[in-house]
């Protein structure tokens, strides 16, 4: 145990390094990159409460990857399944009368919610019926969703006062999520934190939790047992598409203010990347989202001020992916090895 | 009116089979390495590596060959490191797979900084300039870059390399049960890191007409979701390189249909025609695992297993 610990720290050290000199060799000032990334968020209390405003979307991005990950599935549209909630929030507020605040607010979480759950049910129930790959539809969605909200904000929802800009009008005060301490940190944090205590002892202590925990290890063997296994995956995806759209919500309504282009720093994939870290497990989850939140915080800011593109975080990304496999599966070898060459009884 | 005169095919048919040819390249990588037993879904990945590299290697050296050459030798690079994630050190194929999509993403942005907004110029003729005058055949073969005509060519070599050489049998063999093939004698891994390397390269050459004769410039994240629409036309075809060819032939006519519409001055929504491609190749996906569902024996029967197989904690 000690042992795969320092493997994987170790190797994540190496990961940084290999970073560092990609970064180097395309142009880079590869320690002030660095420090950027690491500390992005913390230099200041304004940075610090904007990591957490951007925890709020990873978290919930990484719940959704989590739920069809206990199950043994593959959830990457978390990205557009965030777009189609921010889509779903701007319609529901559109057909709606004008309302007070708190009616307001349910309705577009609603219809956020709804449009997720859809956009995650087709991967899930095509998955269930037929066996296509959940991984490469739910990816494929997340291209028709970005296309689909390009053309609402360039076409039928476009706002002819914003002088050409592709985007719709601002929503009204009434549709806006209040700040809370005067940042702009927005109640969805709560919610996403009760989800993640609510899915932890779900999974713990409920039957469902246990009966998703036969269908992860072994599906054949849910199957024999009587468990409805494409039920399971319909209901798991359709959840993590609500939840993701939720993170949608939040960034139309508490930060953007308005649907446009970019509603999304990558959430979706930052979620998925959490998820997998930290092996689906639920109670982890918050922190996992907080940590590469000043990631996130600090691409961005790195993208304003230095004009490295924003992908470096995909670099990051993808780099600590292959640490972590590369040495799981290097200490296994080892271990092999070791366990080979020692005399038997 | 006559809205489907004799040159509105003809440029339809051109541009099928110009658009198509990226996606054409990359399937036939995928297929190599599908058949014998790895699954990469990098190819999205693999391709920008590809785009990018040819651009920069255009800019500095001026010479398509050795563009095409660095091309597929960078993808090759990357494609050969996947497959020692997912032979040698038995990492599970999906992981590893969005690992270097993600990984290329940011290395080519990083990489393609000072490739932005820097058009490149080929010296290159069209190599059936003279079939130009021929009524019917001229105005859709006779300005095709050699890339898309050498598609053909290569899905045939594929083709062939897989189902007539003892080499192809040993690398399908890998692919359908490498227990079986590694009793035999068959060096599963070698074979497996081989094709691993060929996957790459073939998709480093999809990544690099794109870059070089589509768009002649290096855009971040240009490949726009090809890679997994040829990873799906692979599942499509079959594992077959000629039925993959078809399948990319479709993408590559809804894809023309979109600009050919917006050229004339149609008014449709642009962006909600550019769905269609991925709309159609989500149809496809779910036919054939339908179809697949009951008849499995399409697949190669190994495919997405480590080797040795052995059984492990889940951890």
């Amino acid at each position: 145990m000690i042992a795969r610990a320092a493997a994987v720290i170790s190797c994540l050290a190496l990961g940084l390094a290999a970073f560092a000199t990609v970064i180097a060799i395309g142009g880079g000032d590869s320690i002030a990159v660095l420090r950027t990334l690491a500390t992005g968020g913390a230099s200041s209390v304004y940075g610090l409460t904007e990591t957490v405003v951007k925890a709020i979307p990873v978290l919930l991005c990484a719940l959704a990857a989590a739920l069809p990950g206990r199950l043994g599935l593959v959830n990457i549209g978390g990205e557009g399944q965030l777009l189609l909630g921010a889509i779903g929030a701007t319609f529901a507020i559109r057909v709606s009368p004008p309302m007070s605040a708190m009616p307001t607010l349910l309705v577009m979480a609603l219809g956020a919610a709804l449009a997720g759950a859809g956009w995650g049910l087709l991967p899930g129930t095509l998955r269930g019926l037929t066996r296509a790959n959940e991984t490469v539809i739910s990816l494929l969605l997340n291209y028709v969703a970005g296309l689909i909200l390009l053309h609402l904000i360039h076409g039928p929802w476009k706002d002819p006062a914003s002088l050409g800009w592709p985007q719709t009008a601002a929503l009204p005060e009434s549709a806006r999520l209040p700040g809370l301490w005067g940042t702009r940190i927005h109640p969805l944090l709560w919610f996403a934190l009760a989800s993640c205590v609510l899915l932890a002892i779900l999974d713990r202590y409920a039957v469902v939790g246990m009966a998703s925990r036969i269908i992860g290890a072994n599906a054949a063997v849910a199957r024999y047992i009587g468990l409805k296994v494409p039920l399971y995956y319909a209901i798991a995806f359709g959840l993590a598409g609500a939840l993701a759209a939720l993170g949608g919500f939040g960034e139309l309504s508490g930060i953007q203010g308005r649907l446009r282009d970019g509603m999304s720093l990558g959430y979706g994939y930052a979620g998925f990347f959490v998820a997998w870290l930290f092996r689906n497990r639920f109670e982890w989850l918050p922190l996992g989202a907080f940590l590469f939140s000043f990631v996130i915080t600090g691409a961005d800011s790195l993208q304003a001020f230095s004009g490295m593109p924003f992908a470096t975080v995909y670099l990051l990304q993808g780099l600590v992916f292959l640490a972590i496999l590369g040495s799981t599966a290097g200490a296994k070898i080892i271990e092999r090895r070791i366990v080979a060459a020692s005399p038997s009884e | 009116m006559r809205v489907l005169d004799e040159a509105l095919i003809a440029s339809v048919a051109a541009g099928t089979l110009r658009a198509a040819t990226p996606v054409i390249y990359a399937g036939l990588g995928a297929v190599i390495s599908e058949r014998s037993g790895v699954i990469n879904l990098g190819l999205e990945g693999l391709m920008l590596t590809g785009a990018c590299a040819a651009v920069g290697a255009q800019l500095a050296f001026g010479h398509w060959v050795t563009s095409l050459l660095i091309a597929a030798l960078a993808a090759g690079i990357v494609g050969l490191a996947h497959a020692f994630f997912c032979v040698t050190l038995r990492a599970s194929q999906v992981v590893t797979g969005l690992a270097f999509f993600f990984l290329c993403q940011g290395l080519t942005a990083v990489f393609g900084v000072s490739l932005v907004g820097r058009p490149v110029t080929l010296d290159v003729r069209p190599p059936l300039a003279a079939l130009q005058s021929v009524p019917g055949l001229g105005p859709v073969l006779g300005e095709q870059d050699v890339m898309v005509l050498a598609a053909f060519l290569a899905t045939a070599v594929v083709s062939a390399l897989l189902f007539r050489t003892r080499w192809g049998i040993l690398l399908r063999a890998c692919g359908e049960s490498a227990t079986s093939a590694a009793a035999a004698g068959v060096p599963v891994r070698r074979i497996r890191l081989l094709a691993g390397l060929g996957c790459g390269m073939f998709c480093g050459l999809g990544g690099a007409h794109l870059s070089l004769f589509y768009a002649q410039q290096w855009q971040e994240n240009m490949v726009a979701g090809r890679g997994w629409i040829a990873l799906v036309m692979v599942i499509f075809g079959m594992w077959f390189p000629g039925r993959i060819l078809l399948g990319a032939y479709l993408f590559g006519g809804l894809a023309t249909m979109q600009l050919n519409l917006q050229a004339r001055g149609v008014a449709v929504p642009q962006y909600l025609l550019a769905t269609l491609p991925f709309a159609v190749t989500l149809v496809l996906l779910v036919l054939a695992s339908w179809r697949l569902k009951r008849r499995s024996g399409w697949m190669p029967a190994d495919l997405g297993n480590p080797f040795p197989p052995e059984i492990q904690g889940k951890d």
